[in-house]
């Protein structure tokens, strides 16, 4: 029993001493930690409209298919009624001399008949046939210079009111004094056919009745009869306008497709075309025109011709030039549009699409019967307008490469701010994630700079990025890429460099699939590109 | 038997938990050992334990790690934590507990065969629990072994729980060879914080970092002050401190205190069970149950819940913005917080109903082998639940009695996964005066390396050392005792010859002292009144004589143990676990 309690004293002496070994000793208050923080930045899912749309405003378009296209659009411009024909006031004098022998004293009453046609002229040699009014003022003036009282009976066949009788009114002027009457011509149909021409001609008949007062009449008084037509307007006009040009003016109209692009190597758009949509609601064929038709950059300088062919064959010309016919409508109230192409069949437009910015300069011009030994049947409303729009169409369809697009970002993420004013960075990796259903690959480069736009360092060289989804013969993607992660590494340095970074310049190198065999790829909305950029800091955080 | 132990102790070091008072389970000469054991019979036959003094208990325990594991200190002085380390200390779940408990009244009396006490006790519980992972994503973020996997933090929570227990105890000793007890107590409950579900994971995707976030917690709360959120989402807590009728009525106003301390609607029953039985004058076993009930919190509850709510952030959906716009980390920290903010308010609800909590039902079994009158070993076995999850630990401990004036015990024992716990126990009994220190691990004392960082000027320096220890954990106080049977100091050099003596004197002095005391230890050899003849011829101050020699056989009995243990019975048997008539 001894020998038990000895050994159960001895294990038991053992035990706490082993337990009471001296361990190290450390102060707490040099603790310190380090940490692998895994942060998302960003996720995005951007389909190729929703790009476009960022760099190219409102241009972008979807076609039946889903492809997409480009669209530049000018805005309307329009030639109205009262810029082809404008109704002068009219004003003319009949003059009567009712005694064709002097007598010494008239005491009864005579009556005297006048027939007068009187010719309407228009500032473009129009010749009218008729004019409906929508408002006007007839005024006309009897001025008696005789002794006696005078009734004017005033007849003109050539207005016809609403109901269809002319116009007719009884003026009585007295002994040496005026008389005046005036007429509404709203709702009037002014006939300019009823004189000898068949067109711009007004008769006015006038049966005058003077009653003697008993005082002498002489051959040399008369009788002055003035009309006039102030503030005329119509609502239809018929007749033969005669050849017109108009001038549209100049219209800039500028293409920089990518804007933040800062060069591109190679890039053709296989299929973009201008076309002009005219609406014509006038009564008369019209032509247009280009009285010129050019580009240029973005200073104004000239860059060339933009040549034409209406006939679609080879005898491509500079402007003035003209293109087919624009319709007319059959009937007054209707409209006739007329769409006119300019594509790579009858011009040089798709030389001009590249990727550098410029404008194209045209003026339009528009032609009405062009053919002037010819006598028209024109009509014209007053609503009546030709109006002109251009729209430049790109489809995205075409290559690219060595197309290189930067911008410069304010930045400001101190890495070392993230958790405490302890934090202390030691290394930092940037994880691009990329599910490419786009068919361009895509480099890149990320420059750190100092608030002076210094340059701090260079996070990636040229990394690829972006792998190019796969793609049928047509050039359409039929397969996404599979997911890519690259890592861009940040060393303690380049931290250190994060810190200071102000601006950041995000260079991307794109190109479309098969570039280098000049293999046209098509885009289409439903392209996606999934993107997520994620960071990974390692050092002490607190 | 062997078999049993073995497998008990094969099956229980794989895995070793949180651990309550294994060293007061071998100081039977405190009368607070019915704390742990309520069949234990103290020695004395009156106790008085002073308020608050008597007991005053508190412990720490940590499942996961120690300092020790989680930090190093580098080339250059500097500490950096040692994750690896740490990972492989760590299970899935952990836990940082803290116990507190002091003895607000206790008094105790025997009465025959019988030993009655009452306490009022005040208590206090809290359980953190901690998954893994959330140490490896505060200790090095979610960039490393997490990328790519989900962060668990399933199972984290808080349980608090500040109650005070009135108890009434009762232990009855049957022929010396069995004994049992019980305690039932009505709870008073004051404070509680359960978590009732909560899983919670994060997920960092690989090569996105995209963080998916899927959690559901049921906090419930009682007498805790409500907590907003944006000023006006009740958070957690039920009790409104802005309303001065609800604080009058919680107790919280000044003059009301009685409201706090009486009055709660807080109630719930419990009782702990236990029994100790002799299976041979050498080996004693003993078991126990203790905490087996709920309290039934009513007064200002709340249930804040957030139903499954699953949430992934994966990054601004405008790249140009995180450079551009907002140009800012705290920008990218905004976007974060309102995203999340705004679809957890969609999960969330709050409430105010009662509900129940059930106390932490903890289990001791140990086995006692008598080396002598004076020196005892054993093995204790202790498991627990917590959190639902079946908490194990065991020890061992060595036991000295130093006649009544001293008992002393030294123990190791294993759980919380740490191997490093070294107890040490010592009772002095000054006349009626009990003082008593008991720690289940003396190595977390020098942990915190008192010295360099209590008593030393040493300005801005924390030194600690980095044992491997978790857990820490004191029992102290002072007791009024009366009525301890008297003894003398065991002789050494007769010590090993005790147990061999018989004599015909001895056998006497047996007889006087079972006559005289209240039984102690049970009586192998008692058969009911049946030996109240031999009982009634002891003396009270008889004594074994230890210069007595042994017969041969004593070592090798099998059969029964009448004739030798009445001769080898010691006169008087104040040791706990001795037989009278040993």
């Amino acid at each position: 029993m001894k020998r038990l309690k000895q050994l159960l004293y001895f294990l038991f002496l053992a035990l706490i001493l082993a337990s009471c070994k001296k361990s190290d000793q450390v102060d707490l208050s040099s603790l310190q930690t380090y940490h692998h923080v895994a942060i998302p930045l960003v996720s995005a899912e951007i389909d190729v409209e929703d790009m476009l749309e960022r760099d190219t405003g409102d241009i972008i378009s979807t076609g039946a298919d889903g492809e997409l296209f480009l669209a530049y659009v000018t805005p309307p411009t329009s030639i109205n009624a009262s810029e082809i024909v404008d109704i002068p006031e009219q004003n003319f004098i009949i003059s009567v001399n009712p005694a064709t022998q002097n007598l010494p004293a008239l005491n009864n009453s005579i009556s005297y008949g006048d027939t007068s046609i009187n010719t309407f002229t228009f500032p473009s040699g129009e010749e009218l046939t008729s004019i409906d009014f929508s408002q006007g003022i007839l005024t006309i003036d009897i001025d008696n210079n005789l002794s006696h009282q005078v009734v004017v009976n005033i007849a003109i066949p050539s207005l016809v009111d609403d109901q269809g009788g002319y116009f007719s009114d009884i003026l009585t002027a007295p002994a040496n004094n005026p008389a005046v009457t005036q007429a509404n011509l709203s709702n009037y149909t002014f006939d300019l056919t009823k004189g000898n021409m068949g067109y711009n001609e007004m008769v006015v008949y006038l049966d005058v009745t003077i009653n003697g007062s008993g005082s002498p009449i002489n051959t040399a008084d008369d009788l002055n009869f003035s009309f006039s037509m102030d503030n005329l307007e119509f609502s239809t006009i018929l007749g033969d306008i005669k050849y017109q040009q108009f001038d549209l003016g100049s219209i800039p109209l500028e293409i920089d497709i990518f804007g933040n692009s800062e060069s591109a190597v190679q890039f053709l758009l296989t299929n973009p075309k201008i076309e002009h949509t005219i609406q014509n609601s006038f009564g008369f064929t019209a032509n247009m025109g280009m009285q010129s038709m050019y580009y240029e950059d973005l200073q104004g300088v000239f860059l060339g011709d933009v040549l034409y062919d209406s006939a679609a064959g080879s005898n491509l010309q500079p402007a003035p030039f003209y293109f087919p016919p624009i319709q007319q409508p059959s009937n007054q109230g209707d409209s006739v549009t007329s769409i006119i192409t300019m594509d790579a069949t009858n011009s040089t437009i798709n030389e001009l699409i590249n990727s550098t910015p410029k404008t194209i300069v045209s003026n339009p011009v528009v032609v009405i019967n062009a053919d002037s030994t010819i006598t028209n049947n024109n009509f014209i409303s007053s609503s009546s307008k030709i109006s002109v729009s251009t729209e430049i169409t790109l489809p995205l369809e075409g290559y690219a490469g060595g197309w290189i697009m930067g911008d410069t970002i304010p930045f400001d993420f101190k890495v070392d701010e993230l958790f405490s004013s302890e934090t202390d960075i030691d290394s930092a990796i940037i994880k691009f994630s990329t599910t490419n259903g786009w068919p361009v690959e895509v480099n890149f480069t990320l420059e750190l700079l100092d608030s002076n736009m210094n340059l701090l360092s260079s996070i990636a060289d040229g990394e690829l990025v972006l792998q190019s989804a796969t793609l049928d013969a047509n050039g359409k993607v039929i397969e996404e890429s599979e997911q890519k992660v690259t890592l861009l590494g940040c060393d303690e340095s380049c931290v250190d460099n994060l810190n200071q970074t102000k601006f950041v310049i995000l260079l991307v190198t794109a190109g479309t699939s098969g570039f280098d065999n000049q293999q046209s790829v098509k885009i289409y909305n439903d392209y996606k590109l999934q993107l997520s950029m994620a960071l990974l800091i390692s050092g002490r955080m607190f | 038997m062997r078999k049993i132990i073995f497998i008990s102790f094969v099956f229980l070091l794989t895995k070793i938990n949180a651990q309550q008072d294994f060293i007061l389970y071998h100081m039977p000469s405190i009368p607070q050992i019915t704390q742990v054991d309520p069949a234990s019979m103290p020695d004395s036959k009156l106790d008085i334990g002073l308020p608050i003094i008597s007991s005053v208990y508190g412990s720490v325990f940590n499942t996961g790690f120690s300092i020790g594991d989680i930090f190093y200190q580098n080339a250059n002085g500097i500490m950096m934590p040692d994750v690896d380390n740490a990972i492989a200390k760590m299970s899935s779940e952990n836990f940082f507990i803290l116990n507190g408990s002091t003895d607000l009244m206790f008094v105790g009396f025997k009465a025959g065969n019988n030993f009655f006490s009452l306490n009022v006790t005040e208590k206090l519980d809290f359980t953190f629990n901690y998954p893994r992972d959330l140490i490896v994503l505060a200790m090095e973020g979610n960039g490393n072994r997490l990328l790519g996997k989900r962060a668990s933090l399933d199972g984290l929570g808080f349980d608090f729980t500040h109650w005070r227990e009135y108890a009434i105890h009762w232990v009855h000793d049957v022929h010396h060879k069995f004994s049992y007890g019980a305690r039932l107590k009505y709870l008073y409950g004051m404070e509680n914080f359960t978590t009732d579900v909560s899983y919670m994971g994060i997920e960092t995707d690989q090569n996105t970092h995209a963080l998916k976030f899927d959690m559901a917690f049921d906090f419930r709360t009682s007498g805790l002050p409500q907590v907003m959120v944006d000023g006006d989402i009740p958070a957690i807590g039920g009790l409104n401190t802005n309303d001065s009728i609800a604080m009058q009525q919680s107790g919280f106003s000044e003059g009301y205190i009685n409201n706090y301390l009486f009055n709660r609607n807080n109630r719930g029953l419990g009782i702990d069970l236990g029994f100790n039985y002799h299976v041979s004058d050498k080996l004693l076993l003993e078991a126990s149950v203790l905490d087996l009930g709920f309290i039934n919190w009513n007064s200002y509850t709340a249930n804040s819940k957030l139903e499954a709510w699953n949430y992934e952030y994966d990054g601004i959906s405008n790249p140009i913005s995180i450079f551009g716009d907002g140009s800012s980390v705290d920008f990218l920290k905004e976007v974060l917080e309102d995203s999340i903010e705004e679809d957890l308010k969609n999960n969330y609800s709050y409430s105010n109903e009662s509900y129940s909590t059930s106390l932490r039902t903890k289990i001791y079994a140990s086995m006692e082998y008598i080396v002598d009158h004076n020196n005892f070993i054993s093995l204790s076995l202790y498991s627990s639940f917590v959190r639902n999850r079946w908490r194990r630990g065991m020890g061992i401990a060595y036991n000295y009695h130093l006649g009544n004036f001293l008992s002393a015990t030294a123990s190791y024992s294993i759980y919380n996964r740490s191997y490093s716990n070294v107890g040490f126990g010592l009772s002095l009994n000054l006349g009626p005066v009990e003082i008593y220190c008991l720690t289940d691990n003396v190595l977390a004392f020098g942990t915190l390396n008192p010295r360099d960082n209590f008593l030393s000027d040493a300005a801005s320096s924390i030194n600690i050392d980095t044992k491997k220890v978790r857990n820490g954990q004191i029992h102290f106080g002072l007791n009024l005792t009366f009525g301890r049977d008297k003894k003398e100091k065991p002789i050494e050099e007769e010590d090993e010859n005790r147990a061999k003596s018989v004599s015909s004197s001895s056998e006497k002095s047996n007889e006087s002292s079972s006559q005289s005391n209240t039984p102690k230890r049970t009586n192998y050899n008692s058969k009911g009144s049946s030996d109240k003849n031999q009982k009634s011829k002891k003396t009270k101050n008889s004594k074994s004589s230890y210069n007595t020699k042994t017969e041969k056989k004593k070592n090798t009995r099998k059969g029964e143990l009448k004739t030798k243990v009445e001769q080898s019975a010691p006169k008087s048997s104040t040791v706990r676990k001795v037989s009278r008539k040993l």
